[in-house]
């Protein structure tokens, strides 16, 4: 397994390579840089901006600062922020994990509602739960995210003026914006924790809504396929029950697929995850990520693309251990 | 011998599918038994209804679309047709066991097999894993599996076609069943492995004494194994007796067909004039020739052959054969020979 690892890390390089590469030259087809409001602005005098272009490199060819750059990573070091004066590090850290924090609810979520709906489905074919089923799950799968976070929004606001007209109750009964309340610091870490959950739940939903629709109705494929099998008649005429059949027997190898993919789909809700957070003002990624996009803060956004490639990595890592742990056909080879 | 008792009696069994096209009547009123320690052949041509039999048996079949629509299979004078699932479930594994045609398939590949035998012990014997996981050992060791102890550990991918057999009739067996159903055990198998799978059957039934239904396509495994015959014809049985009167002196000319059409070691090649394959085709189950379903095949048929479904009668010794005609055909037979 160990020079397997070895082995996929050392093909990921040319990847990387390109990936950065690519992000860089793309950076460069922007007009300006920036410096570029300071310039306009006729209260900076051009040494101060002839000082600055070089303390940030600005001056030198493309090629170069993209070279300087590899340097530094090399040396773990992702650079500086032109904005703040800051290391790279300590503007992408916070939100990072806040976005982790949300995507990991929602995955989550995601297993949680979609392996028992998928194999009620699949079990309960063509009946009107299993139907009801496949229509809400095409509703989840076309809804755009940051559209059904609004009208999650606008419900939770019209529920509460439902209780404040019947129940003299005028608290809305999820947040809908921020991801602590405001007395957060005073607050246990127990009661951060359930806070910071709380604030989650809604957007957490929301990112996984596509995601345990399109499960739902994949896992429902797999566990027809799988219940028509021949080891499933065997277990059959072992006399066990059908709870026994469904998820001991057909289910651990109908989700095979989805471990497998596991790696694949965090990337895939961390991007999903972005227009939430601007809906529900989550700090997280993407907020951060536009607002060094408009500023041309080159090497922050270079920073959230190499750890998004990183986490995409130890993503596929994780899902062939899982698999090896859940195939023993691919364990043993 | 003492006089035998009945284990199973299969009376009138209907088993249809409910299809797009219509009702197909797979099994539509077969009756056979079988006494405690015997075994029962059910041959047949494919598509005769002998897996679906066997299946209404352990009352797996799918529901919808197959429903049980007729009979009653008494199993120590019990209708299983009655039974509820739960009971059935009790059954199943415990006092009926099965195994089927696919070793490649039948075992679970996520499971060890040791698991997968062990499963059926803890439900039925109240067992704990471990005392279990012990038996299940054993069962490998009986089914003459070398190396039991690590062989338990094994996954079904890690065995060949010949040990996975072994361990499904292990797992079959573990529960120490009445009656084992075997729906062509050893057809995926080539033929050393299936002499063995064959040879350990026999072996294993003299010494826990179970009946075995045994479905097979292959008449020489019938002589092989069998006390006793059922032949079936699209979803009904045509003739069933002992293995000796049906092999030597078969009355239905289906029968006849079938024998002919397979070389014979009991018959000297100078009687067996040559090998002939019965014409035509097996009928379509969703229509079915009027009266006697073989009559578009049969070389002795008469135009009153055509009109009504020929009865299952005793032609003496309990031999019963589904022919209008088969008194003049056995005369005319004789007169020949
Ligand atoms: N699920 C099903 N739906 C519809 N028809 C079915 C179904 N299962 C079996 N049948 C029909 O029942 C008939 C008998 O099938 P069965 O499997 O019992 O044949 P068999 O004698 O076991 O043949 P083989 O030697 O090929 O195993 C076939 O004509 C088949 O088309
Ligand atoms: S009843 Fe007629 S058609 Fe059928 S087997 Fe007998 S002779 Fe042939
Ligand atoms: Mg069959």
């Amino acid at each position: 397994m160990i020079p397997y690892i070895i082995r996929r890390i050392i093909h990921l390089i040319p990847t990387f390579i390109g990936a950065t590469l690519l992000a860089f030259i793309i950076s460069q087809l922007v007009p300006g840089d920036f410096l570029n409001s300071m310039r306009l602005s006729p209260d900076v005098r051009p040494e101060t901006i002839a000082r600055l272009e070089q303390s940030f490199g600005l001056d030198k060819p493309w090629y170069t600062q993209y070279f300087l750059w590899m340097g530094s990573l090399l040396r773990f070091d992702l650079g500086q922020s032109f904005s703040g004066n800051q290391p790279v590090s300590a503007v992408i850290t916070k939100p990072i994990i806040n976005s982790l924090i949300l995507v990991g609810i929602s995955l989550i979520m995601l297993y949680a509602v979609a392996i028992p709906l998928g194999v009620f489905s699949a079990v309960r074919q063509y009946s009107v739960a299993d139907q009801i089923i496949s229509a809400v799950s095409y509703f989840g799968l076309a809804i755009p995210n940051f559209f059904f976070a609004q009208v999650l929004i606008l419900c939770i606001f019209l529920f509460r003026s439902f209780t404040r007209e019947y129940f003299d109750y005028n608290q809305l009964i999820l947040p809908v914006a921020q991801m602590t309340s405001s007395n957060y610091d005073t607050l246990t870490a127990f009661g951060k924790f359930k806070d910071v959950l709380w604030h989650a739940l809604m957007p957490a939903f929301v990112v996984a809504t596509s995601g345990i629709a399109g499960l739902t109705r994949i896992l429902r494929g797999q566990m027809i396929e799988q219940l028509s099998s021949d080891y499933i008649r065997t277990a059959r005429s072992k006399g066990l029950d059908e709870r026994k059949i469904n998820y001991k027997h057909a289910l651990r190898i109908a989700i095979i697929p989805f471990v497998a993919t596991i790696g694949a789909l965090l990337p895939g809700l961390i991007g999903g995850a972005g227009l939430v957070e601007i809906v529900v003002s989550w700090p997280g990624i993407t907020p951060t990520l536009l607002q060094a996009l408009t500023a041309q803060d080159i090497y922050v956004v270079l920073g959230f693309l190499i750890i998004s490639t990183l986490l995409l990595m130890i993503g596929n890592l994780i899902s062939d251990l899982l698999l090896a742990v859940v195939d023993p056909r691919i364990r043993y080879n | 011998m003492a006089k035998s008792e009945k284990l199973l009696d299969v009376r009138g069994l209907k088993t249809y599918f409910d299809t797009d096209e219509g009702t197909v009547k797979a099994v539509d009123g077969v009756s056979f038994h079988i006494d405690k320690g015997e075994t029962l052949a059910v041959v047949g041509e494919s598509g005769s209804g002998k897996s679906v039999t066997s299946l209404s048996i352990m009352r797996l079949i799918p529901t919808p679309p197959g429903r049980i629509a007729g009979g009653e299979m008494l199993f120590n004078g019990q209708d299983l047709v009655k039974k509820s699932e739960r009971e059935m479930r009790q059954i199943r594994g415990n006092d009926i066991s099965m195994i089927f045609q696919e070793p490649m398939t039948s075992l679970n590949p996520v499971y060890t097999v040791g698991d997968q035998i062990a499963e059926a012990i803890v439900l039925h014997q109240g067992k704990t894993q471990k005392q279990a996981m012990k038996m299940a050992t054993e069962m490998l060791e009986l089914v003459g599996i070398p190396e039991p102890a690590k062989r338990v550990k094994n996954y079904p991918h890690q065995m060949s076609g010949g040990m996975r057999q072994r361990v499904m009739i292990a797992m079959a067996l573990s529960c120490g069943p009445q009656l084992l159903i075997a729906d062509e055990p050893t057809t995926a198998l080539d033929v050393t492995i299936q002499a063995q799978i064959l040879e350990l059957m026999k072996k294993l039934q003299n010494e826990i004494g179970m009946s075995i239904l045994f479905i097979t396509h292959d008449l020489g495994v019938v002589a092989e194994i069998a006390d006793r015959v059922v032949v079936m014809y699209a979803g009904r049985a045509v003739e069933e007796g002992d293995v000796v009167p049906i092999f030597t002196k078969p009355k239905m000319p289906y029968t006849m067909g079938l024998l002919n059409s397979v070389p014979r070691v009991d018959k000297a090649a100078v009687h067996q004039e040559r090998l002939e394959a019965i014409p035509g085709n097996v009928p379509n189950p969703l229509y079915l020739p009027e009266g006697c379903a073989f009559h578009p095949r049969c070389k002795f048929a008469i135009e009153q052959c055509k009109a009504a479904i020929p009865d299952l009668v005793d032609s003496g010794n309990g031999h019963m054969v589904r022919c209008i005609r088969w008194d003049e055909i056995q005369k005319e037979q004789a007169v020949v020979a």
